[in-house]
């Protein structure tokens, strides 16, 4: 899932600035369930910035909405109506939430509450571990279904590199290997001979290197083009 | 507990205005004790800044 | 208002099974506790949730203690 982590109340006020009337946005998706930007989230975060700015001597007025997905116009569409009262939103979505904020209510300046930082499996509760980099061209069944784009530090297609001791990379020994674990589930299954096989550099066409990245599919669009 | 002790302290409220005590059914002078404390301890750091500012 | 005169407001929530019944047998034993504190029974402390704690000092309690 999309993990995020709240931004300090310091950073938020600063993004605030001379804010009077703010509307706090939540998001009841990826970051409610990482604990982030969820209705909880922000219940606590409003009341959290009335409190600090009535004792800073700037009170904020601050309101609380959560939307099922903010990263779709049918979900924030219904909010269109209350934003003319605020003089800015802060959203607790993922960045793809603030920037749909944005894009479709272009008279109100919509802030980011969290930093939006992986693609993150919860490996315990209150452990998000990094698992997936989005790089458009995947390599899992290669490397059985251990993702060495965002589990090595170095993103090596062949390894492991001089830097793996004892099952942990040189980078941080609290990051554990991640082609040591690939050659250790290979082996699993008998087949360390298909690792043998060395890896061509990785089209980096499909990751960011080729621009922003774009999925159209003519099979689901509503509107014909021409 | 700890984490909204903390955002207190961000808040500037003060982390110690809130507290966590457990105890048994059975422990009344334990929970007298425990008020006379927190009472104590509050006195000590004065009334709610936000007292009366916020309706 | 000075230290001396200042009387606290406390709120205390307590959990059916101990906390709220050991104030209740305090009752019970007339022990002598001092009353800025306003008790509020809840079913459990873990029912007691981050967002509600905030609300009573938004509200403008003085300290806020959760027994269990």
């Amino acid at each position: 899932m999309i993990v995020g982590e709240q931004k300090s109340l310091e950073e938020i006020l600063g993004l605030l600035g001379d804010a009077k009337k703010v509307l706090v946005a939540g998001c009841g998706t990826c970051v409610t369930v990482c604990f982030a930007g969820g209705e909880k989230e922000v219940g606590i975060l409003s009341s959290a910035l009335r409190m600090k700015s009535e004792l800073d001597g700037h009170p904020i007025a601050v309101d609380e909405v959560t939307v099922q997905r903010q990263c779709e116009w049918e979900y924030i569409d219904p909010l269109k109506e209350r934003l003319a009262e605020y003089d800015v939103v802060l959203s607790l979505a993922c960045g793809i939430g603030v920037q749909a904020m944005n894009e479709r209510f272009p008279n109100i300046i919509t802030l980011p509450g969290i930093n939006t930082t992986s693609l993150s499996l919860p490996v315990e509760q209150g452990v998000w571990e990094e698992r997936c980099q989005a790089c458009g061209d995947c390599v899992l069944g290669i490397t059985f279904g251990i993702c060495p784009i965002a589990r090595c530090s170095k993103q090596l297609m062949n390894g492991p590199c001089g830097g793996s001791q004892n099952g942990v990379c040189e980078v941080d020994p609290s990051i554990p290997c991640a082609w040591q674990l690939i050659w250790d589930r290979a082996n699993m299954f008998g087949q360390m001979e298909r690792l043998l096989e060395v890896q061509p550099p990785k089209n980096w066409g499909q990751s960011r290197d080729g621009g922003p990245r774009k999925i159209v599919r003519e099979d689901l669009r509503l509107t014909e083009r021409e | 507990m700890t984490y909204v002790a903390g955002l207190l302290d961000q808040i500037g409220l003060g982390g110690e205005r809130i507290r966590m005590v457990n105890m048994s059914s059975a422990m009344a002078v334990q929970f007298a004790e425990a008020v006379k404390d927190m009472t104590e301890k509050i006195r000590e750091l004065g009334p709610n800044p936000l007292c009366g500012k916020l309706e | 208002m000075d230290s001396s005169t200042f009387e606290p407001k406390i709120l205390a929530l307590c959990c059916r099974h101990c906390a709220y019944a050991a104030a209740d047998l305090a009752g019970a034993m007339r022990i002598r506790y001092p009353t800025s504190i306003r008790i509020v029974e809840v079913p459990c402390t873990g029912r007691v949730e981050a967002v509600e704690l905030l609300h009573a000092f938004e509200e403008g309690v003085d300290g806020v203690m959760v027994a269990g």
